[in-house]
């Protein structure tokens, strides 16, 4: 999946990138509902587990 | 206190995650994969000076190569689970207390923000609660296996 793709879902689920400093691959989103941040690969193309294990991982801690 | 995690080939790279955390990561090369899951645990945890190592076991396990998630300090990396979990199964702090048959959530709340380094008895009582889907194991390290740097070089 594209990264686009997969930040424009997890933005659909209410997620947005934090305007702090990420790490050297990764980015991090915050959600209101979640305690928890998510370190999402700034990779272009992210693999398909990766992407649907993020994704789940998104909309179970807000579900 | 060590976590596992799993490494695998995909579209030409490399997968790598510790679900325990909720980190699910890549890298096009193996050891970029490895320098990755560390950084985006580092990321998860937030703590001011916490490292974790992430070691390869030799192990496979249903495709997977067996990795170890090795922290500078247990207690925030355990702190972590124990926040992600407890939101994953959506309890809060007053619930988990009431399951703990605690009279207040402080002392639990107290492990979750990283200030006090649960025993192995005390986190096995809060992982039943928080987590009953997990158990806390004892692995094999395979003799040889050495830790990989922890957080990456250079970009990509």
């Amino acid at each position: 999946m594209r990264r686009s793709e997969l930040e424009r879902k997890l933005t659909a689920l209410g997620w947005a990138p934090t305007g702090e400093t990420s790490g050297v691959n990764h980015t991090k989103w915050v959600h209101p509902k979640s305690p928890e941040k998510l370190a999402v690969p700034i990779y272009d193309l992210v693999f398909d587990s990766r992407a649907e294990s993020l994704l789940g991982e998104a909309e179970g801690r807000i579900r | 206190m060590m976590l596992s995690g799993r490494l695998f080939e995909e579209c030409g790279g490399w997968s790598i995650d510790c679900a325990i955390v909720g980190v699910y990561t890549q890298g096009p090369t193996r050891e970029i994969a490895l320098a990755n899951l560390a950084e985006a645990i580092e990321m998860v945890v937030e703590r001011e000076g916490f490292k974790v190592a992430v070691i390869e076991t030799g192990q496979v396990d249903a495709g997977a190569d067996i990795v170890f998630v090795d922290p500078s300090d247990p207690a925030p990396l355990l702190a972590a689970v124990l926040r992600q979990r407890r939101g994953w199964n959506k309890l809060t702090l007053s619930e988990v207390a009431e399951k703990l048959g605690a009279s207040s959530a402080d002392e639990y709340a107290a492990y979750e923000e990283g200030k006090v380094d649960p025993s192995i008895s005390k986190f096995r009582e809060f992982l039943a609660v928080v987590a009953p889907e997990y158990a806390l194991t004892l692995g094999y390290r395979a003799e040889g296996s050495t830790p990989t740097r922890t957080s990456p070089r250079e970009p990509r």
